[in-house]
């Protein structure tokens, strides 16, 4: 099948149009105990998950709005719809969704994707998966790969150990509560020991309600020896009235495991993106983010790596993007809890046209960690006199045998860069994207080749016009 | 005018003398000395109260300060120092003992052109909280180091800022060696053209002590320079907790900036914690900021053990490295001897 807009011409209007879905249930906005209850009911979800939804929702109530980062006082959750149900329910072959899901999921690119060879595509249109595929062989080989409602169902032994217990607990932050209690669709990974991967997972994510939240819940579970890469995209459409993104990502690497996760979020301006990421890694385990953030107006994402069995080792590469009236404040967290551990983590971020990028991190090394080591470097870029970068980088450390070294740079493109490139026929337009390009490469480097497209091609549209 | 040789001392002692009063109140005794020549040293009796010191300029905010919450508030004893072109550029100040609860505010205006190399001491028997006020008109050249080697039970809290005018140069040397507790603020506001400001530090902490400091640089003038860097040795289980800001301000083009702080854990019970920040508000800008924390090399050791130095003298070398760049920037030999001499009987 072609893609209805090819692949190489981007425009803004194929991300922030929405579809005319027509939702099948929506909830009232606000959230109640009774909404809670009638998306669990819808869902026929066990006692213990509706329980556990209840809980969190009563200390949700009762837990005040961060008192740090960025501004959320715009963000009016009672006016926020917390369950969307679209019309179609889960199929297993692309013909058989209906016709204007498919649409915006061909503007996007994805059966494109999928035919070059991604091992299984999940999309979530706003809060429930309607096409997941995985390759036979895969299954074959004890490989699951599900929307995660039908985990809660199939999988029930091993989502109740795992799901917001140990990892991101329910309790964790106010956003996390919120998740806890209104969480709907996502996709749940889990790979057997020992079995290898070859080929990306991946699931694309979309917004298309109007005030609509989206509570999206990804568990990956590498059993010992494991090996998976999963990729996710995530956008919505832009109304003018604001939009919450609130999913949860837990990924759990066991012994000797390697995970590889990668995220394109590239929600509408006005999207709030209160996001929690977080992997627990065992023993000589591997853990590496790659992580791009584009759009919503405002941020809030650390992903954080608990490094908890010795040997084990985190890798986080991210950029953030801030164009006019966003806010990023992205980072990494890294927390060493035992021995020979290792974290790195490189960051690069590129405000233009008044927008702000932060870099918050966190890095812990705990008494038990000898012999670790840790490695932070974050570069910003600023093109215009507007923007602005911060840079919030905490380091505790509580061991000696351990090295640890941060380092950061702001700046602007060089002149003598921009002279030499104009010098040789290019426009000061096209010399400042390249100098841009030129700047996240190391990132871009690090993504699948559709994605690496999908980035640069969103960091020109969003540089686009910005110059002059 | 031909110099004169004063030794003025701030607790009515030296009443005669030009720029003293007898009328000083003598709030808290044998409070500290000046040593100079041909500086002014006049006591502040208006400034008695925290709310007072926080009404003169550039203060705002200071009853915020957790560190000079009320039981630390009165009494006061503020002076102000008054540094010209004739001053001999060597002045000491000896902050030897502070009634308990007592608190010294000191406000210096150093003229336009003038160069001083200012030593604080504080070498109380018990607590000291001193709040210096500096403010440099421009083109002066103001070197103002602070060592706080109080008696080891002892400690102390300290606010310090300056603000400083076009084509000025401040450089503090914040030594944080000894007392149980110190907590040392510095705070540089570089508000002219060209305004450059430093802020070197050192901080040392042993069995359970504890070391808060915080640099900050604001650039709020276009085309200033900042330069920011501290070298921490901690052993025991003593503690220590760095934060560092630069911010430059929107319209504040053609800055530059840079920080950094590397720690020495000697042992496995100590802890360091840091925070260095850069808050950007103009694209037309250099900043940079790095931290390290790292233990002892055992190659190097065992490097210089190999040429014949023991153990403890290859640590000690170890140790000494780590902080010369800055012993070997501060501005007074007495001064490079005293902190020298410190590490040399510290052990760690």
């Amino acid at each position: 099948m072609k893609p209805a807009t090819p692949i190489t011409t981007p425009s803004r209007v194929l991300y922030d149009e929405p579809d005319d879905g027509r939702p099948r249930f929506c909830a009232a906005p606000g959230l109640s105990a009774s909404v809670v209850r009638r998306i669990s009911a819808q869902k026929n979800e066990p006692d213990w998950m509706l329980n556990k939804r209840l809980r969190a929702l009563e200390l949700f109530v009762k837990t005040p709005l961060p008192n740090w980062g960025p501004d959320l006082s715009k963000l009016n959750l009672d006016e926020i719809v917390y369950f969307v149900q679209p019309e179609a329910a889960e199929s297993k072959s692309w013909a058989e969704v209906p016709a204007d899901i498919r649409r915006t999921f061909d503007r996007l690119g994805i059966p494109e994707a999928e035919k070059k060879v991604l091992a299984g595509v999940g999309a979530q249109y706003d809060s429930e998966v309607v096409y997941h595929n995985i390759q036979a062989d895969l299954a074959r080989r004890g490989v699951i790969f599900c929307n995660f409602d039908t985990a809660v169902r199939e999988h029930a032994e091993i989502v109740k150990k795992y799901f917001m217990t140990q990892c991101v607990p329910v309790n964790d932050h106010k956003f996390a509560m919120l998740h806890a209690a209104v969480w709907s669709g996502g996709t749940f990974i889990y790979v057997p020991k020992d079995v290898r991967v070859e080929l990306p997972l991946q699931a694309y994510f979309r917004l298309n309600a109007r005030q609509g939240g989206q509570f999206e819940h990804t568990l990956i579970i590498a059993d010992e020896g494991a090996e998976v890469q999963y990729i996710e995209g995530c956008s919505a459409p832009r109304y003018d009235v604001s939009s919450l993104h609130a999913g949860c990502v837990e990924i759990f690497v066991h012994r000797g495991a390697r995970v590889r996760y990668y995220s394109i979020e590239n929600w509408s301006k006005n999207t709030y993106n209160l996001n929690t990421k977080r992997a627990l890694v065992d023993e000589a385990g591997i853990i590496e983010w790659v992580s791009g953030n584009m759009g919503s107006g405002v941020t809030m994402l650390y992903p954080a790596s608990i490094l908890r069995g010795r040997g084990a080792r985190s890798d986080s590469l991210g950029v953030a993007f801030a164009g006019p009236g966003q806010h990023q404040d992205t980072g990494a967290k890294a927390i060493h809890a035992a021995p020979d551990t290792k974290s790195t983590i490189r960051a690069k971020s590129i405000s233009t046209g008044g927008g702000v990028c932060s870099y918050r991190g966190l890095v812990r090394v705990g008494s038990h960690a000898r012999n670790s080591a840790v490695s932070v470097s974050c570069d910003a870029l600023l093109i215009d006199d507007a923007s602005v970068s911060t840079t919030h980088p905490c380091m505790k450390i509580a061991a000696n045998e351990v090295d640890v070294a941060h380092e950061a740079r702001v700046g602007k493109i060089g002149e003598e860069e921009l002279f030499y490139l104009q010098s040789r026929g290019l426009s000061e337009e096209q010399a400042i994207q390249l100098a841009v390009a030129g700047f996240i490469e190391p990132i871009v480097k690090a993504l699948p080749l559709e994605y690496a497209l999908e980035l640069n091609r969103l960091i020109e549209l969003e540089m686009d016009g910005s110059v002059g | 005018m031909k110099p004169k040789k004063n030794t003025l001392r701030a607790d009515g002692a030296n009443a005669g003398l030009p720029g003293a009063k007898r009328s000083a109140p003598p709030l808290v005794a044998d409070l500290f000395s000046v040593s100079s020549t041909n500086c002014e040293l006049k006591p502040l009796p208006e400034v008695s109260t925290v709310a007072a010191a926080a009404a003169r300029p550039g203060m705002a905010g200071l009853e915020a300060q957790p560190m000079f919450s009320q039981r630390l508030a009165p009494p006061i004893a503020a002076y102000a120092l008054r540094i010209t072109r004739e001053t001999l550029p060597a002045i000491d100040l000896d902050i030897r003992q502070v009634k308990a609860g007592g608190l010294i505010y000191l406000e210096i205006t150093a003229e336009t052109g003038s160069t001083a190399n200012i030593w604080e001491k504080i070498t109380a028997a018990g607590w000291a909280a001193v709040i210096v006020n500096l403010r440099l008109e421009s083109q002066c050249r103001i070197t103002y180091a602070a060592s706080q080697t109080a008696a080891p039970e002892a400690g102390s809290w300290a606010l310090r800022q300056a603000n400083v005018a076009a084509g000025a140069e401040m450089t503090w040397f914040d030594l944080a060696l000894q007392g149980s507790l110190t907590a040392s603020e510095i705070t540089t506001y570089l508000t002219g053209e060209r305004a450059r400001g430093a802020i070197y530090g050192i901080f040392s902490g042993s069995g359970d002590e504890v070391r808060h400091l915080n640099h900050r640089v604001e650039h709020l003038a276009s085309r200033t320079e900042s330069n920011l860097l501290t070298r921490g040795v901690l052993g025991g289980r003593s503690r220590a907790d760095y934060r560092s800001l630069i911010r430059i301000a929107p319209d504040a083009p053609g800055c530059r900036g840079q920080e950094r702080e590397d720690t020495l854990l000697l042992s496995p019970q100590a802890r360091i914690e840091s925070l260095p920040e850069l808050e950007i508000r103009h694209h037309d800008v250099a900043c940079s900021h790095a931290v390290t924390a790292t233990r002892l090399d055992p190659e190097r050791l065992f490097y210089l053990q190999s040429r014949g130095l023991d153990a403890s003298a290859a640590r000690e070398l170890l140790v000494r490295g780590h902080i010369f760049a800055i012993l070997d920037a501060l501005p007074r030999p007495g001064l490079r001897r005293s902190v020298s001499e410190f590490f040399l009987s510290r052990s760690h």
